[in-house]
């Protein structure tokens, strides 16, 4: 996908790049936020540091973010302005982008995270609270691959 | 890909998925947070990790035996550098040492190890404890 991102830009065909773009739909949509959630959390997820910083961390610390999460996803997707940046459809408001995209978004970085972790062994021997809190750190970057993936292909 | 479908039609045929994927995804959101919540309501993740250590399985190895050994954290407190050590002893007298050290043991979890021993020590008073912690 990355490939055919590239190659459409080199023929310079505005044209068909938009119609790749529109052509995904919104389960589409929702699959590219899942391999981008998945490329970047399989690179972070083999190192100790994303169930260290999930011990150290407070509930106000994971919180945040979520928090931090959810709008870094919603602002790379819709706000900045990034070359690629998705339209919202029409008649999409703030809210509907934000529960249409936003949040399903999170959610498979979510589930992703925990299928991760579940994978390489890091969520073995924990209990809930302690899984959650390495489902959230990874959560982060697994955000941030899906946002990507949304900009870029 | 969703074949040659374009955005304009997928919105009017998707609203169901929509709603599926908001709901699932908030509700996924939600239970995180809670789960979270939940455990600093009840001030858990402050408290002093108490390891207790159970000798799971003896086998006999090469050089002696090998001793498995799983660690429960009974407090929400997470301990880090955890060492474990197996003494035998025979009438008060040391007769052999093992010496494990467990990365991490979760709060409320679990973590599993092993120490080797030269003597066995189903022949010998076996005790097992950990040693200390480190808050990680």
């Amino acid at each position: 996908m990355l490939a055919r991102k590239q190659l459409s830009a080199g023929d310079g065909s505005e044209e068909g790049e938009e119609h790749a773009a529109r052509t995904a739909g919104h389960g589409g949509q929702l699959f590219l936020m899942m391999a981008g959630a998945l490329f970047l959390a399989f690179n972070a997820a083999p190192t100790e540091e994303m169930i260290l910083i999930g011990f150290k961390m407070t509930a106000l610390h994971s919180f945040a973010l979520i928090l931090t999460s959810l709008l870094l996803l919603h602002a790379l997707v819709f706000a900045v302005g990034f070359a690629g940046q998705e339209k919202a459809p029409e008649g999409y408001g703030l809210g509907r982008t934000f529960f249409a995209y936003t949040i399903p978004g999170y959610g498979i970085a979510l589930l992703v995270s925990f299928y991760v972790l579940w994978t390489f062994g890091r969520a073995d021997g924990g209990d809930f609270s302690v899984v959650a809190g390495a489902v959230v750190v990874l959560g982060f970057p697994a955000a941030v691959g899906a946002a990507i993936a949304r900009l870029v292909v | 890909m969703a074949g040659a479908k374009s955005m304009r039609d997928g919105k009017s045929e998707t609203p169901l998925l929509e709603w599926i994927a908001a709901g699932i995804g908030l509700l996924l959101t939600l239970l995180v947070t809670g789960v979270i919540g939940r455990k600093a309501l009840h001030g858990e993740a402050e408290q002093l990790p108490v390891i207790a250590v159970a000798v799971t399985g003896i086998t006999s190895s090469a050089p002696g035996y090998v001793l498995a050994f799983e660690a429960s954290n009974q407090t929400g407190g997470t301990a880090a550098a955890v060492e474990i050590e197996a003494v035998l002893k025979d009438n008060g007298k040391i007769v052999d040492t093992g010496k494990a050290t467990l990365d991490y043991v979760a709060g409320h979890g679990k973590a599993k190890g092993g120490v080797f021993l030269v003597e066995d020590p189903r022949r010998h008073k076996l005790e097992i404890r950990a040693l200390g912690f480190q808050i990680p």
